[in-house]
């Protein structure tokens, strides 16, 4: 008598949640392998976990996630399990120091850690082949100039390694930085793909077990025009202007300036116009104009503006850009004062 | 009385703009290419998954890639709501609901199957299958199928209530033997 095995399986599809959660509607479906041509739908909420009524057993079955946006009709692949009866399981979790995005990403400067899980994997001399190892795929794609990734052929993608792994256990794994490929490794915008596949046998091509994709924005940078170095000022400011480039996803920008020459640790007076708080998923670009900043110029003497940006990645601030100017507001006014009978 | 000189000092303006950062902090510069380049060039040689076994072969994600779901669904739209089956779930469609399959309306709101049957029963009625007769190796009961046709419903196969894709089963050689396969959709 055929064995039933009911797979158990879980959705969670926090990512499509937000602002746009009302245009987006979540499908799985389980397919029966061999590809039979058999498809079935598992209504789901957005979130939750259910039974799958269909058997998986003997010869297994790929369960698909898909979200479906409702204008423009389009859908996306969001994730694929391969769940068989002596088929191992696998987990792919990657962590960055970006903790406010549900999906894993990080800058091009910054590290992040892969830790890939196995289990069920067989060591006996009579257990199927495909239940004695996984294989593990590092997959990295650049999204080009200005990209955002959206619409991305991830068959394009670039196999940076593939290993194989016959222990059950987790293993982590410490990337420094990204491999992506790019002349200018401060400006990668890209991202990483880590998958454990099955090995394919007579049942079932090599089918994917866990993956997770992990998201790479560039270092941001910035300009400060309209003030040069040294300049003295001696009447109004002048008009500047702010340019901040691939600003990080939830990050804060402003320009302070404070009296003396550019250092570290230095907390100065924001410059009226400049802030701003960033709820974008993707990189973004800025430009202020300001006439108008009189107010937070207090004393003669030297002074420094700079741009900073403030990440959910770092600590402290990052500097973009920095300018020295010198205030002179000294009026001297020679005259006389005579008086007469 | 004699002239006197009068020299004047203006000092600025003694308005304080907002502080945005706590006391504690410390800012510094942006990492640049040049610093990232000796970096990167020093962690390519770490490469962290020379622990395992090395192999080669074909992308799986490529060869083995898993289907677009539109291109595999039958989409049924009716009063601005649409929702995806299964393709070959649909084993029924009359001629008078013909423009409510394939015809999504742009802007129609994608609803989940049960969503979608719930406002709808009254011209959709369901089919319960078993994964044999859904795989193609059991036919469908014709009494259920000839029951089900004469209320003139679109009729949908699921398998405890989800739509299931319904593979028509081997036709025998001989002539003679009658199919009962479930008529699928023109």
């Amino acid at each position: 008598m055929k064995t039933q095995t009911l797979c158990k399986f879980v959705v969670s599809m926090l990512m499509i949640t937000g602002a746009q959660a009302q245009t987006y509607t979540n499908f799985i479906r389980q397919v029966q392998l061999p590809s039979s041509g058999v498809q079935f739908d598992v209504s789901v909420p957005a979130a939750g976990q259910q039974q799958s009524p269909l058997e998986i057993n003997p010869t297994g079955a790929r369960f698909e996630l898909h979200t479906v946006r409702t204008s423009p009709l389009q859908s996306y692949l969001l994730d694929t399990r391969y769940v068989g009866s002596y088929v191992p399981v696998a987990e792919v979790l990657i962590t960055t120091e970006d903790v406010n995005s549900n999906v894993p990403r990080t800058r091009a400067d910054r590290p992040f850690t892969v830790q890939i899980t196995t289990a069920g994997l067989r060591e006996g001399p009579s257990d199927p082949e495909a239940s004695k190892s996984v294989k593990l795929f590092r997959h990295t794609q650049s999204y080009g100039v200005n990209g955002d990734g959206e619409g991305l052929d991830r068959t394009q993608a670039i196999i940076a390694a593939q290993v194989s792994i016959r222990k059950n256990g987790t293993e982590t794994l410490v990337y420094a930085l990204n491999g992506i490929a790019g002349a200018d490794r401060s400006k990668i915008r890209g991202e990483e793909r880590f998958s454990v596949f099955s090995v394919a046998d007579y049942q079932a091509p090599s089918s994917q077990l866990a993956s997770q994709t992990v998201q790479i924005w560039p270092v941001a940078d910035g300009a400060i025009s309209g003030i040069t170095d040294g300049q003295t000022i001696e009447f109004s400011t002048p008009t500047i202007t702010l340019a901040f480039n691939d600003i990080y996803p939830n990050a804060r920008i402003w320009a302070q300036v404070y009296p003396g020459p550019l250092r570290d640790n230095v907390v100065g007076t924001m410059v009226p116009g400049s802030w701003e708080a960033l709820n974008y998923s993707t990189p973004k670009n800025r430009l202020f104009t300001i006439s108008n900043w009189d107010s937070v110029i207090t004393a003669n003497g030297p002074w420094t503006m700079e741009l900073l940006t403030s990440t959910p990645l770092d600590v402290n601030p990052i500097r973009l850009d920095s300018v020295p100017f010198n205030v002179d507001r000294t009026i001297t006014f020679n005259g006389s004062v005579t008086t007469s009978e | 009385m004699k002239t006197s000189v009068l020299i004047l000092t203006i000092l600025a303006s003694q308005v304080y703009g907002e502080v945005v950062r706590e006391a504690d902090v410390r800012s510094s510069d942006a990492a640049t290419n040049e610093s990232l380049a000796k970096k990167y060039r020093a962690v390519s040689l770490e490469d962290p998954m020379k622990k395992f076994e090395a192999t080669k072969g074909e992308d799986p994600s490529v060869v083995n890639k898993v289907g677009n779901l539109l291109e595999n669904s039958e989409l049924v739209t009716f009063n601005g709501q649409t929702t995806l089956v299964p393709k070959n779930a649909i084993i029924k469609i009359p001629e008078k609901f013909a423009g409510r399959i394939n015809k999504h309306i742009e802007g129609a709101k994608i609803v989940g199957w049960l969503d979608f049957l719930s406002t709808n029963r009254g011209w959709i009625t369901t089919i319960e299958v078993t994964l044999a007769q859904a795989k193609g190796e059991v036919p469908v009961s014709p009494d259920l199928m000839e029951t089900a046709s004469k209320s003139g419903n679109l009729l949908v196969a699921v398998l405890q209530g989800g739509p299931i894709s319904v593979i028509p089963p081997k036709v025998e050689e001989s002539p003679a033997t009658p199919t009962q396969t479930p008529q699928v959709k023109p």
